[in-house]
């Protein structure tokens, strides 16, 4: 129950900055426009919405019947924080150096133990990859900046 | 019409159309049979794929895989008690109890038949349907479209396990729909001087986001996740008389799918529950009682969930309004090939709508030989390591979003959202109604606009007879646990 009393603590605070503080900087493009209609009304039914879950979460909180179920915060946050450095490093290293590598590392933080079978899939996905997104559907991956750029373009000729 | 079906069914006789066809059935079928995966995912992971498609080609993969997904999961339902889709929950109740007893080739089989018959039967009424429907929505103006997309927020959120999230999930995917330029006059909404906002969001790498990488998320966040299945199982297929007893269940559910799936924003998942709880008031074998293995328990369901997927196709194309997620991507994908869904997709596009509702009634026939030749396969596949199969979800995901504008920012948002569907699924609440409400709010705005333009109050729309109907409907659905509540009550305070 403390997630939605978070939640709605947020979902108010954005409701009302957005409404108070954003509403009146928006520039009307044509007099009698209705164009902040819906906003507003979207807005104000938020903060309403949002009232309601925090008082709702704090009514059931104190008669709160925890359900307990295992869960692995420690896998979700490397993965995470995996997944956050593998999109920022893509526009340094480039995409075809650092896949194949953020595989394996995923892998491993999955508990997969052959490494052998790791290594030669997170090659063999970046390949199909690169065949099914650069060749086939001419899509540009990022190449990186630097020196990673000329091995990824070397990597992909 | 049938000049316009004899068209599309030649169309679909060139190898890239069968292929096509072949292929949307059989990633439909893996996707669906996969847990955590399904047809939403599916479909959006396909999508980078349909762009250098032409139109049809593209179409009719998301719509193959869509309506074989919504089968596929009936399999991991049966097998191993997880429903590979949430189109498939109620399937479990039968399907798994059968599976205990050795029969769970037969549930299986009757899974597919019934998801065929399903199908096709809607694909049947689709294709009249759908052209009636056209008849019809020359009476649809701004009132009216404004009432539909109202109704098909109000449809999902009022008949929602949770009212309140359900609620607050519409409502932020409406908001996010109003980011970036007003197309009725231009004026820019929360932006924030930032170039990447000025057309607003794109909602594929948002639907990507929610349900692709929350679900890796979600699965990562699992302790128990790494267990590969181990079990065999006796692969006896239904003989005729098994058939026949099931073929009243198949025809009402199918029935019951086709309606529900027709009303935007019911869908699939929805049919999947009323299909099962019809038959349950319906059937009286005391031998075999629903729950404890009857195939009619599967076969209800299957029928029900695979007739709305199809259904789901009406009101997207005789109307533009996506009835549920994976045809709010279908829309997309539409849109990606500067295609409109409406009215005037029939006389501009005739071909390529034939050739879908043709594809779609193949796709149906191809679930009979596809299902049956890929249960030994599937059951094989739920062993691969979870140490494989996310990652290549992840960066499968991430092309995805990447590659809808070859912008990184997608990529980001496709994160974000990642992070947000994980913690609304946590949490119990509505990607499914998010998804919609950013699809269904430009719609709802711009109708909404160009009411008020004409009618000058709110108050003038009830003079409008279809839409003052609909709207009534929408605000009924809208406040149902509401007035159920109320019901409830005053029914007690009698007894």
């Amino acid at each position: 129950m403390l997630n939605d009393l978070i939640a709605s603590i947020i979902l108010f605070i954005g409701a009302f900055y957005l409404y108070f503080f954003r509403l009146d900087k928006i520039q009307i493009m044509s007099e009698g426009s209705n164009s902040l209609l819906l906003p507003k009304i979207i807005l104000i039914l938020m903060m309403g919405f949002s009232i309601i879950l925090a008082a709702k979460s704090i009514i059931k909180s104190v008669k709160a019947d925890k359900k307990t179920e295992k869960k692995d915060n420690q896998r979700l946050i490397l993965t995470v924080l995996l997944a956050i450095v593998y999109l920022y490093g893509i526009t340094i290293f480039g995409f075809y150096i650092l896949t194949p590598i953020f595989i394996f590392l995923l892998s491993l933080i999955l508990e997969y133990k052959n490494y052998k079978v790791s290594i030669i899939f997170s090659v063999t996905l970046t390949l199909i990859v690169y065949g099914l997104f650069t060749k086939l559907l001419y899509i540009p991956l990022p190449l990186g900046i630097g020196i990673f750029k000329n091995i990824n373009e070397i990597l992909i000729f | 019409m049938f000049q316009g079906l004899w068209a599309g069914f030649t169309l679909l006789s060139e190898p890239i159309y069968l292929f096509v066809l072949i292929a949307g059935s059989v990633i439909g079928i893996v996707f669906g049979a996969i847990p955590g995966l399904g047809p939403v995912i599916a479909a959006s992971l396909l999508v980078p794929f349909t762009y250098t498609m032409d139109p049809a080609a593209g179409i009719l993969l998301v719509a193959g895989v869509y309506v074989a997904a919504t089968f596929g999961g009936s399999q991991t339902a049966i097998l191993f008690n997880i429903p590979g889709a949430p189109e498939n929950t109620c399937t479990t109740i039968d399907g798994f109890p059968l599976t205990k007893q050795g029969k769970a080739a037969k549930a299986l089989g009757i899974a597919i038949i019934a998801s065929a018959i399903g199908g096709i039967f809607s694909s049947i009424i689709l294709v009249i349907g759908s052209t009636q429907l056209i008849k019809i929505s020359y009476l649809f103006g701004s009132v009216e479209y404004f009432a539909l997309s109202l109704l098909g927020i109000a449809i999902i959120t009022g008949l929602s396990d949770n009212y309140l999230k359900a609620l607050i999930s519409a409502a932020v995917g409406v908001l996010l729909s109003i980011v970036g330029m007003s197309s009725i006059d231009g004026t820019m909404r929360f932006t924030f001087g930032t170039d990447f906002l000025l057309n607003g969001f794109d909602f594929i790498p948002i639907m990507i986001g929610a349900y692709a990488v929350g679900e890796v998320f979600i699965q990562v966040h699992k302790k128990e996740m790494l267990k590969p299945s181990s079990e065999k199982f006796n692969m006896s297929l239904p003989n005729w008389k098994e058939i026949k007893s099931v073929r009243g269940t198949i025809a009402r559910s199918s029935l019951l799918g086709l309606i529900v799936g027709a009303l935007p924003g019911a869908g699939a998942v929805l049919a999947n529950y009323l299909g099962y709880s019809m038959e349950e008031s319906i059937y009286k074998n005391t031998d075999k009682p629903l729950g404890k293995g009857s195939l009619n328990g599967v076969a209800a369901p299957e029928a029900a969930n695979n007739s709305a997927a199809v259904a789901t196709f009406i009101p997207l194309l005789a109307l533009g309004i996506p009835g549920g997620a994976v045809t709010a991507i279908l829309l997309g994908v539409f849109e990606v090939h500067g295609l409109q869904p409406g009215p005037t997709l029939f006389i501009t596009s005739e071909t390529m709508v034939y050739t879908l509702f043709a594809g779609i009634f193949i796709i149906n026939l191809l679930l009979l030989i596809s299902g049956f030749l890929e249960i030994r396969v599937i059951t094989k596949l739920l062993k691969v390591p979870k140490g494989i199969l996310y990652p290549a979800i992840f960066i499968f995901a991430t092309l995805g979003a990447y590659s809808v504008n070859n912008s990184m920012f997608d990529v980001v948002v496709m994160l974000l959202f990642g992070l947000i569907g994980f913690y609304m699924k946590e949490n119990g609440y509505s990607v499914a109604i998010l998804v919609l409400g950013m699809v269904l709010g430009p719609i709802m705005e711009n109708n909404l606009l160009r009411a008020l333009i004409k009618y000058k109050s709110p108050i003038n729309f009830l003079n409008k007879p279809l839409g003052g109907v609909l709207l009534g409907i929408s605000i009924i659905f809208l406040l149902w646990p509401v007035i159920n509540k109320i019901i409830r009550t005053v029914r007690g305070n009698k007894i």
